[in-house]
């Protein structure tokens, strides 16, 4: 399994996170999965933002 | 999976035995939960913990060592040692990662996270048994609402 792509890379740790805190915080299913996906989206789409944002910044 | 982890009825620790639980749950993640009675939330710990671990030295991640020239490897050193037995037998097996790698800081960021997650499962061992013994007390010593 290669880890050279930071996607690949940043979905692992989102995934690894996301499910850390959804065990550690809430005890139900339903109140699980939506702090998992509250994690996972929220550092996907905020390392993207960050990407972006630097791509915008240094290489404009 | 279970569905939730409420602590069992008969309390397996007591108050004389709760730094050898804390020593268990450091040396293996989840092994607190486990012996405080939340077996399948203790799996799961220790599944997510051991995976970002392993996908760190997969990573070719760094195992920090404590420099005392460069203040900021404090805190990272004792995120890498919060692995517990991870951390310890990764560095008896000689790892030592490769800077030179294009996942190095991924990597390494696995390992510190690994370790800083079991370091926040110790707290929330250590909690659990304090409200346990707060319950024991009884009421006036305990938190009250």
């Amino acid at each position: 399994m290669s880890f050279g792509s930071h996607l690949l890379a940043m979905s692992l740790y989102a995934i690894g996170t996301g499910a850390f805190f959804a065990l550690l915080w809430k005890d139900d299913t339903k109140g699980q999965a939506r702090v998992f996906a509250t994690i996972v989206v929220s550092l996907l789409a905020g390392g993207t933002a960050v990407a972006v944002l630097m791509e915008w910044i240094f290489n404009r | 999976m279970e569905q939730a982890s409420s602590p069992i009825p008969d309390r397996p620790v007591g108050a004389g035995s709760a730094l050898l639980v804390l020593a268990i749950a450091f040396l293996i993640p989840g092994a607190g939960h486990i012996v405080l009675g939340h077996r399948a939330k203790g799996a799961g710990f220790l599944l997510i913990i051991i995976a970002m671990f392993a996908g760190g030295i997969a990573m070719e991640g760094r195992l920090y060592e404590l420099d005392t020239s460069r203040p900021l490897t404090f805190g990272a050193t004792l995120a890498s040692h919060g692995s517990g037995l991870l951390d310890l037998t990764a560095r008896f097996a000689g790892w030592s990662g490769d800077g030179m790698a294009p996942t190095y800081e991924y990597g390494t960021a696995f390992i510190l996270t690994a370790g800083m997650m079991n370091l926040l499962l110790l707290f929330d061992v250590w909690s659990e048994m304090r409200d346990w013994s707060a319950e024991e007390s009884g009421p006036s010593e305990g938190i009250t609402e």
